[in-house]
């Protein structure tokens, strides 16, 4: 399995985190609360669309809504691969840190 | 706040929905919208704007990339599935490149050609400022066959310098051709020799490379050679100083080296002498409003208006010339003003300093290139067409995979740039290759380094382009629209309405190839009744020797004798031009001459006893000039017949005639007429003049006897280098003179020859992909005809006469036209061989049997395919 990209990592987590509710607004907000990054759509969307290929979520049409002029808005939620993905990433970073302590490391040199 | 507040600026609403085209997916404009409107409840329509826009563009380069990339990836694509139709269909390719390659060279060579026609002078930085002033011959008069000529007064420059405020600078630039020039006795004949005024420096873009142009020509023992001349004089010396000899005695200094004039300017330069030494050698009084013999060159003030300046002109002459010089008077009617850029193409005036072109002929040139440019592009659009049928398939299935139209449209269009830029590359090579034979053609230096300049580098890509647009666009839509049922069931058939538009473009390419043919035919036939036309004089084994040497006109008697001492040598005369273009002119006037008679131009020829008998003329009445007769050595005239009818004399014989100067002479016979001009022209009144002075004497031709003409010539040459050891020995042989005179003729002749050819070869091509394109949609039909007992010959024919039908149907677009354009052609002569019928007819049975000859091979392929294979699988 390819390893994800940190943004990946961030939109798929997040998308995980909001549960049924993981739509554009939705997401760019969540990740604007969670890191302060202010994500471009363009950036959301191509990122979006690329774990789409990847067959890392899916997407469901909800309703079009009145405050969307009438367009509908697009759920995404994570596939099986998407979570497994997510899970190797997480596997990942727990060996990458193993022992680590970057607080401790910047004390050391400071010293 | 409203909600009804969100309404993007257009420009960004563009974007957005440019972005959406290349996926779906991306219908993040509700979501953009839906934060816009609580970032706008929250802080502010202007805040929520900001951030839209932001959005927006921040969003474009990551699109970007993406569109970049996928582009790419569909152009390697394209480029991939180009190839290997290029490959698999080698013969198609082949006739498909080739044509474009054939079109794009000629298109480049004229494109090149016409460039620099009409760079002509205009290098010179103050161009649109300088003007030549030229003037008009009175209604009826002519001058060497023109209505207007180029020489005026010499006192014409220094006064509207003097005069005229708006006239900066003027210059008095005269030539004189055929002089002998001496240094360290090496001699050298120049074919042309300026004098002019310093001034000269100011008007034209000419410059020193050595010596001071203020200077230069002040001393009037001063002569400025061109880098070109003084190399060959001086070689690697320093010419400055040094001293060259005009003519037999006139010792002029170098006093500087003139920068080779570019040449495209519509007259070239390469030696130079004070304008004062030219009334030194020639005798002309250089302060008279009486002669004209000079050409002026003025250059105007910025913002003064030439209008305005022409009108003035003839109130000078008012003031200062005796009255019958005056413009509107006897001689001449009006002096007008040539602005320098319109010379090289517009003007064709007596006396012109270089030999001009015409516009007509860079437009004839381009419009021919331009249609053989068409022509294979309806090739490659004929073609690429007719394989359609295998392409029908291919677009069938892109589209099931979910190609759009636009797809297809662009796939297509990029495959006829690729061929459009393959074929501009074997073009270019192909231009090169040719470029020799071209320059030799229409006399120029032309080279593709010229295309080195950033307007036809442009042009260059405008029309790789065009052809790729013109020639792509028929096939891209027409194979595009295919439904993909019909592509993949009855590929090619669905044609049906592309048929007509196939058929109207083949006939038009046949068109202008059958016009071509007729022009050919027309100019070959004209040329071939010009050569054989009895022009009344003899043409063949006539040696003429040009008399440039005033040392020989002394000794021309002598001279005379020596030679027709030889056996092979029959008679020799001495002339002032050949009987093929007789340009003096004499008004009448003869003792007794009623007050009120009017005025016609009579052309004459200085002659002697043996004209006749060099030439094989005959006398209607009289006799021929003699030496028995010693009244004739004064002066005598010959008159021709419609000298003798224009005069509307009974009895001329015996009756007095005055020449120019005051000599009266008799009239002793009457020769019977012939063509002294081209044969553009009838025949004029005209006389031969007898006399002793050989001033005007520039000629002697020989009527030499065929067999041994080396050792005659060798025999002549001895003798000439007797009489004339400085001079060249130079010769010509007349018919080689005659011929000459229609050298544009001739050159047109060439070239509707070559592109007739050329068109027809293109046409051809197209033709053959289309009887294969045909026979491979008929073959079913074919097939059932022979079940049903038709005979291979009745198919064969049935095949060719639809060929025939389309030749056949480009003949009435083709006969009108061309019978129009060389019919008017045809009116420049004269003497002209009329327009045949069978011209026409052969026209046609030419492109009907190449073409038929080139589709048979199709048409037999499929009548005798055996109907069993093509019915099989049905």
């Amino acid at each position: 399995m390819k390893q994800i990209t940190i943004l990946e990592e961030i939109i798929l987590t997040t998308i995980l985190r909001l549960k049924g509710d993981a739509y554009g607004v939705a997401i760019r907000q969540k990740v604007a609360d969670l890191t302060g990054q202010d994500l471009i759509y363009g950036t959301l969307y191509n990122t979006l669309d690329q774990l789409f290929r990847k067959g890392y979520v899916k997407k469901m049409r909800g309703r079009p809504t009145p405050e969307r002029g009438g367009r509908s808005k697009i759920y995404y939620s994570l596939t099986d691969q998407g979570i497994s993905a997510l899970q190797e990433s997480w596997e990942l970073h727990k060996k990458l840190w193993k022992g680590l302590n970057v607080t401790a490391a910047e004390e050391e040199k400071k010293s | 706040m409203s909600k009804k507040s969100f309404r993007p600026h257009p420009a960004f609403r563009w974007i957005l929905s440019r972005m959406r085209r290349y996926n779906e997916e991306f219908l993040w404009d509700g979501d953009i919208e839906e934060e816009f409107n609580k970032k706008a409840a929250e802080q502010g329509i202007r805040k929520a704007k900001c951030w839209y826009r932001r959005q927006v563009l921040k969003t474009v380069p990551s699109y970007a990339k993406y569109l970049v990339w996928w582009s790419f990836i569909m152009l390697r694509h394209y480029a991939i599935t180009a190839w290997r139709h290029i490959k698999r269909q080698k013969i198609y390719s082949i006739i498909n490149i080739a044509g474009l390659a054939l079109g794009i060279t000629f298109f480049i060579l004229i494109m090149l050609y016409v460039r620099f026609e009409l760079s002509f002078d205009r290098h010179n930085p103050n161009a649109h400022r300088i003007y030549r002033v030229a003037k008009e011959l009175p209604a009826g008069h002519t001058h060497g066959g023109k209505t207007e000529m180029v020489n005026t007064t010499p006192n014409l420059a220094p006064t509207l310098m003097a005069e005229y405020p708006e006239v900066e600078s003027a210059t008095r630039l005269c030539r004189r051709r055929n002089v002998l020039l001496t240094h360290d006795n090496n001699h050298y004949l120049e074919e042309e020799v300026f004098f002019t005024d310093p001034q000269v420096f100011d008007i034209l873009s000419i410059s020193l490379i050595a010596g001071n142009p203020r200077t230069a020509l002040s001393d009037p023992l001063s002569i400025i050679l061109s880098q070109k001349t003084a190399a060959k004089y001086f070689g690697n010396e320093n010419p400055i100083g040094k001293i060259v000899r005009y003519g037999d005695s006139l010792e002029l200094e170098v006093t500087g080296i003139l920068k080779n004039m570019p040449r495209n300017s519509h007259f070239i330069m390469d030696i130079m002498i004070p304008f004062e030494t030219f009334g030194t050698i020639t005798n002309l009084d250089l302060n008279s409003w009486q002669n004209n013999f000079c050409a002026t060159y003025i250059l105007l003030t910025e913002g003064s208006h030439p209008d305005a300046l022409e009108e003035k002109i003839p109130e000078l002459y008012r003031k200062h010339a005796k009255e019958e010089n005056w413009p509107g008077g006897r001689r001449y009617a009006r002096p007008f003003l040539q602005s320098l850029t319109s010379i090289h193409l517009y003007s064709d005036l007596d006396g012109e300093l270089g030999p001009n072109n015409d516009i007509k002929n860079v437009y004839l040139f381009s419009t021919i290139a331009l249609l053989i440019l068409i022509i294979a592009c309806i090739n490659y659009m004929n073609l690429t067409t007719a394989r359609s049928i295998q392409r029908g398939k291919e677009a069938a299935i892109r589209k099931i995979i979910g190609a759009q139209r636009h797809h297809l449209i662009k796939q297509f269009y990029g495959e006829s740039l690729i061929f459009t830029l393959i074929a501009l590359i074997i073009s270019l090579a192909f231009a090169q290759l040719l470029l020799p034979a071209f320059n030799a053609f229409v006399e120029r230096d032309l080279s593709l380094s010229l295309l080195i300049h950033p307007v036809l580098i442009l042009g260059v890509f405008l029309v790789v382009g065009f052809v790729s647009l013109l020639s792509g666009s028929y096939p891209a839509l027409l194979i595009a629209s295919f439904l993909p049922a019909f592509g993949l069931k009855r590929p090619g058939l669905r044609g049906q309405k592309g048929r007509f538009l196939r058929k109207s473009l083949v006939v038009f390419q046949f068109a202008v190839s059958i016009g071509l043919i007729i022009g050919a035919l027309v100019v070959h036939r004209q040329l071939e009744f010009i050569k054989n036309q009895d022009v009344g004089y003899d043409k063949d084994q006539i040696v003429v020797i040009r008399l440039h040497d005033r040392n020989v006109k002394e000794s021309l008697e002598a001279l005379k004798s020596e030679l027709r001492a030889h056996p092979d040598v029959m008679a020799v005369t001495a002339t002032d031009t050949l009987p093929n273009n007789i340009q003096s002119e004499i008004s009448p006037k003869w003792p007794g001459m009623p007050e009120d008679y009017g005025f016609f131009d009579i052309y004459i020829s200085y002659v002697d006893e043996e004209y006749l008998k060099v030439f094989g003329m005959d006398l209607a009445e009289g006799r021929n000039f003699s030496l028995e007769f010693p009244s004739d050595a004064q002066s005598a005239f010959i008159f021709n017949e419609t000298l003798v009818k224009t005069l509307e004399w009974e009895q001329p014989l015996g009756r007095e005639f005055q020449h120019w100067d005051g000599q009266i002479g008799r009239v002793v016979g009457v020769i019977k007429d012939f063509n002294f001009h081209s044969l553009h022209r009838h025949i004029d009144p005209m006389c031969l003049y007898y006399h002793k002075d050989q001033r005007w004497i520039y000629y002697l031709s020989a009527k030499i006897r065929g067999g041994r003409i080396p050792e005659t010539l060798g025999f002549m040459e001895k003798t000439w280098k007797k009489f004339s050891p400085e001079y060249p020995f130079d010769y010509s042989f007349f018919d080689d003179l005659f011929d000459r005179a229609y050298r544009l003729e001739q050159r047109l002749g060439i070239m509707f020859r070559v592109f007739s050819f050329l068109a027809v070869f293109i046409a051809c091509l197209g033709l053959f992909g289309l009887a294969a394109f045909t026979a491979e949609q008929r073959t079913k039909e074919i097939g059932v005809r022979k079940v049903l007992g038709a005979s291979q010959k009745s198919i064969f024919v049935l095949l060719s006469t639809e060929f025939a039908k389309w030749v056949l149907i480009a003949n009435a677009f083709a006969w009108p036209v061309a019978y129009m354009a060389m019919n008017k052609w045809l009116q420049g002569f004269a003497y002209r061989a009329p327009l045949a019928p069978w011209i026409f007819a052969l026209a046609t049975a030419l492109t009907l049997a190449v073409a038929l000859g080139t589709v048979t091979t199709q048409t037999v392929k499929i009548a005798t395919t055996n109907p069993a294979d093509v019915l099989r699988y049905e």
